[in-house]
């Protein structure tokens, strides 16, 4: 593959947020006149600086963020008069477990973090957030029925 | 700090800083400036070797000592490789690469995104013709693995086509490459995808 390095290709930083009002109400505007591109970004490669994107209108870009950037939901990489590029990523699947007492939960907590698996908590839930298939995580968790109470809900966000 | 950051891991053995020195001499054919940051347990072996080889200035080799599972310097807690890396990029404004190596480790081993952005795991033949199979993270989540030691498999009883058909399998289209760093063969394509991947030349 040849690489094009025009300059206007690469995107070294984050521009703003569509969250913030400012920048939604513009991103409105250049989405009614169709300049608004979006370029789709998988959960598991939002956490890269650097990466080759295409979004959605065919269009390929360089991502060179600096170390304290990151992308999310809604990152603005380009905002101009006419036009803007905006990124979404989709929140990944997860797994909820639902604890039925104080000694299961710590179990379960021990547990997740010692398989390394990336977790939020909850007052009264841990969610697993999957990096590949469920079943994988699912399977693992059978194995701790014997030691812990607690049941499992897939969510789909 | 925008350097492009490549980790580098895989078992015990099976190359990782073997590729690592082939791979300086065919970044300088490419006018690529790259430093190097390894990882070992409790001693600054690799380092050592790398400086000793003289295929980089010596204080763009810096180690660190995980001492303990080398994962967890380069994924649980990666802060001791980013503030290294971080400290190259300030000493040495104009590189264009850090080429992280892990420690040797087990097929669970895996990159934080945090501290690289793309990452390449070593296995080599000599290590069993059955590793793809075992499905480990390692194997499954790198942006591009690697087996090495090609030349080995008849005398380890390894069906290379057969691991390289199954590494393919496993890896749902992702990048397999045959490396044998003791002629070079495949350092050249191992090169050619950094340069592809993250410095887009």
């Amino acid at each position: 593959m040849t690489v094009d390095t025009s300059k206007d290709l690469f995107f070294d930083k984050i521009v703003g947020f569509e969250s913030d009002p400012k920048i939604s109400d513009k991103l409105h505007s250049l989405e009614h006149k169709g300049a608004l591109d979006i370029i789709d970004v998988k959960f598991e490669d939002a956490q890269r600086r650097r990466m080759r994107l295409k979004s959605r209108k065919g269009k390929y870009y360089y991502l060179t963020l600096s170390r304290d950037q990151k992308l999310s939901n809604g990152s603005v990489l380009s905002l101009e008069d006419n036009s803007a590029i905006v990124v979404r990523v989709a929140d990944g699947p997860k797994i909820r477990i639902i604890p039925h007492d104080t000694s299961s939960a710590l179990r379960l907590g021990y547990f997740c973090g010692n398989l390394h698996w990336k977790v939020g908590f909850e007052k009264k839930f841990i969610e697993i957030v999957l990096d590949g298939e469920a079943k994988n995580y699912l399977d693992r968790l059978e194995n701790l029925k014997d030691f812990a109470k607690f049941e499992c809900l897939e969510v789909d966000t | 700090m925008n350097v492009a950051r490549v980790g580098i891991g895989g078992p015990v053995g099976s190359g990782k800083t073997a590729l690592i020195e082939r791979l300086l001499m065919v970044l300088k054919e490419k006018n690529v400036k790259p430093a190097v940051i390894t990882n070992d347990l409790v001693t600054d072996e690799d380092a050592e070797r790398i400086k000793g080889g003289g295929y980089l200035e010596e204080d763009k080799v810096l180690a660190v000592q995980a001492g303990a599972c080398p994962h967890t310097v380069i994924r649980e807690d990666p802060s001791l490789n980013i503030s290294a890396a971080n400290y190259l990029e300030e000493k040495f404004p104009d590189l264009d690469l850090i080429l992280i190596e892990s420690g040797g480790d087990n097929l669970a081993s895996t990159f934080s995104l945090d501290l690289v952005d793309w990452w390449i795991f070593v296995i080599d033949v000599a290590g069993g013709d059955d590793i793809p199979r075992k499905n480990g993270p390692g194997v499954i989540k790198s942006d591009l693995l690697i087996i090495n030691k090609t030349d080995l498999a008849p005398y380890v009883n390894v069906n290379l086509k057969k691991m390289i058909d199954e590494a393919i399998e496993v890896r749902s289209g992702k990048d397999v490459l045959e490396l044998n760093c003791k002629t070079g063969l495949g350092v050249s394509e191992v090169a050619d995808k950094i340069c592809k991947n993250v410095l887009f030349r």
